[in-house]
């Protein structure tokens, strides 16, 4: 029997995923599609491809029950991104285009060799560049929400004992994520132990900001060497092994028709898209 | 006998795995603090104040490549989220977190030496952070001037390479001078020059160069690298000299009585 456990986006930013048929695919299927994706990216040289990947994530999103609104998590992100992809076609890249729409000379530098221009130019050709680089780096993004929405840390533990992994590959990644929470509890409670004692991290400029975010680095590497201490005896006196494998599994996750399927889909459109997107 | 064992008799053990996925967990957190306190607008996953550096730096000398993997693996995540990069763009990206912690480690363990961040005169170490930084960024400064505009356009951008690298060249080494004089001159040298110089430059031409050049596809168009690079290079430094510094200073001692202290490689 297999039952949800939350994804790692979930975990991280608290978002509601809904259980649709995507979410119950096979682990190694939901690593793959992002993957896939990720390969035709490479692939993406013109704005139409660059839209049809968009779409097809997109799409993808919806399928894993994963809300719209995730997307707004990653709002500074995609508006810084897509500003600097506008200034870099507009201020650092001179594109030449068929129709130059506005220039204006910034700075000029008389060398020996010639003369130095700094300018603000739109062309059409930066306004395309510009939406193409947007469209992919939105993509990206879409691709990357799509693999942590979908994807558990259980289920990749579980994926990897059903490989038999070693128990230090399993312990590994199982501690990692578990530390996560531990660390940023830790650093709650650090947090508010300097506020206590009268410094207060929110109202800080930023260089003292700096230093106290030094202060608060010492105890938390500390807490970290006593917790490395404190687990790992409690897996010696287990008698564990790292290089053990693990005899048998609790939850068995075959995958079924539907997960061959979707693989094979996604293979013929990588294969169709490197071909043709040019 | 096990396989993990080498000839000193020493092993592989779960403090070694333990340390290094807590290791891993705390550079990740650290590494999405950063971001959102000092992000490089327009370059997600750079930061210009990456405290995370200053952990698995520190963390590549005390625990040998598994302070470097921690550091691959905590940019990793971070390449999937907060910054949104695709997983294949995440999985080259993340190679320049694993060298800012390789390159002081391959010095340390190359030239054999036990580091020892005991100050002697602790003003020296903080007397030398602006000089190497300043010193480092006005060289950098200096050849990239040279690179896109003197080979090509002569004078006057020849004579601002010349000025930038001698006067850059002279500060970064009265800073490592006066670095050296703060302890253990092998250990504070080799640590200046591969664990703040080396690293921070290594790390921003690999991360920099593979968010802007070489990359499948490259996320960021590639008129940002100058940009990405420097705000790059110039909080690595920033964070590597103080923070890291600190770190150093305070938690070496402690460190080598603990098993998390690795003195070859792995083991």
């Amino acid at each position: 029997m297999i039952f949800m456990s939350s994804s790692i986006l979930s975990e991280l930013l608290g978002v509601r995923i809904k259980n649709t048929a995507y979410q119950r695919l096979h682990v190694l299927t939901k690593l793959l599609v992002p993957f896939f994706i990720s390969i035709c990216l490479v692939f993406a040289r013109s704005i139409y491809s660059a839209i049809l990947l968009f779409c097809i994530s997109l799409t993808v999103l919806l399928l894993a029950g994963i809300p719209l609104r995730t997307i707004k998590k990653y709002f500074i992100i995609l508006a810084s991104v897509i500003t600097f992809i506008a200034i870099s076609s507009t201020l650092l890249t001179s594109f030449p285009g068929e129709h130059i729409f506005f220039k204006f000379v910034i700075l000029r530098i008389k060398a020996e060799k010639g003369v130095v221009d700094w300018c603000i130019k739109i062309s059409d050709k930066g306004i395309f560049y510009s939406i193409f680089f947007s469209l992919r780096i939105i993509t990206m993004i879409i691709t990357a929400i799509v693999l942590l929405g979908s994807i558990s840390d259980r289920e990749l533990i579980w994926g990897l004992r059903s490989i038999r992994a070693p128990y230090g590959i399993c312990m590994f990644l199982a501690l990692f994520f578990r530390g996560i929470s531990f660390f940023i509890n830790d650093f709650y409670t650090i947090k508010d132990a300097l506020q206590v004692r009268g410094i207060d991290i929110d109202r800080a400029s930023l260089v003292k900001k700096f230093r106290i975010y030094t202060y608060a680095l010492v105890p938390l590497l500390m807490l970290m060497v006593r917790r490395s201490y404190e687990v790992s005896l409690a897996l010696e006196s287990r008698g564990l092994k790292i290089n053990a494998r693990f005899p048998g599994v609790y939850y068995k996750i075959k995958p079924k028709g539907i997960d061959f399927i979707v693989i094979l889909l996604f293979s013929i459109f990588t294969i169709l898209f490197a071909c043709y997107s040019g | 006998m096990s396989k993990a064992r080498n000839s000193a008799g020493r092993k592989i053990t779960w403090m070694h795995i333990v340390s290094f996925s807590l290791a891993t967990a705390i550079s990740y957190v650290l590494g999405v603090v950063s971001n959102i306190i000092a992000p490089v607008l327009g370059a997600p996953g750079v930061s210009a104040l990456y405290v995370s550096a200053a952990i698995y730096v520190p963390l590549g000398i005390w625990m040998g490549m598994w302070g470097a993997l921690a550091g691959y693996i905590s940019c990793f995540f971070l390449g999937l989220y907060p910054s949104g990069y695709s997983p294949i763009q995440s999985f080259i990206w993340s190679w320049c977190d694993f060298l800012e912690a390789f390159v002081p480690l391959l010095f340390f363990r190359l030239l054999k030496i036990d580091p020892d961040f005991t100050l002697r005169k602790p003003k020296y170490a903080k007397i030398m952070v602006p000089f190497i930084v300043i010193g480092t960024l006005l060289l950098i400064t200096g050849i990239v001037v040279q690179v896109y505009w003197g080979s090509k356009y002569g004078e006057p951008f020849v004579s601002f390479y010349r000025y930038s690298v001698y006067i850059g060249t002279l500060l970064s080494l009265i800073g490592m001078g006066i670095g050296i004089l703060a302890g253990d001159p092998k250990t504070w040298a080799t640590y200046i020059v591969s664990g703040i110089v080396l690293a921070s430059v290594i790390s921003g031409l690999w991360g920099s160069a593979t968010l802007t050049f070489f990359n499948l596809p490259p996320p960021l168009p590639s008129a940002l690298f100058m940009p990405v690079f420097i705000g790059w290079v110039t909080g690595d430094m920033i964070v590597l000299s103080t923070i890291g510094t600190t770190l150093l200073v305070t938690l070496t001692p402690m460190i080598k009585r603990t098993p998390i202290y690795v003195k070859g490689w792995f083991k």
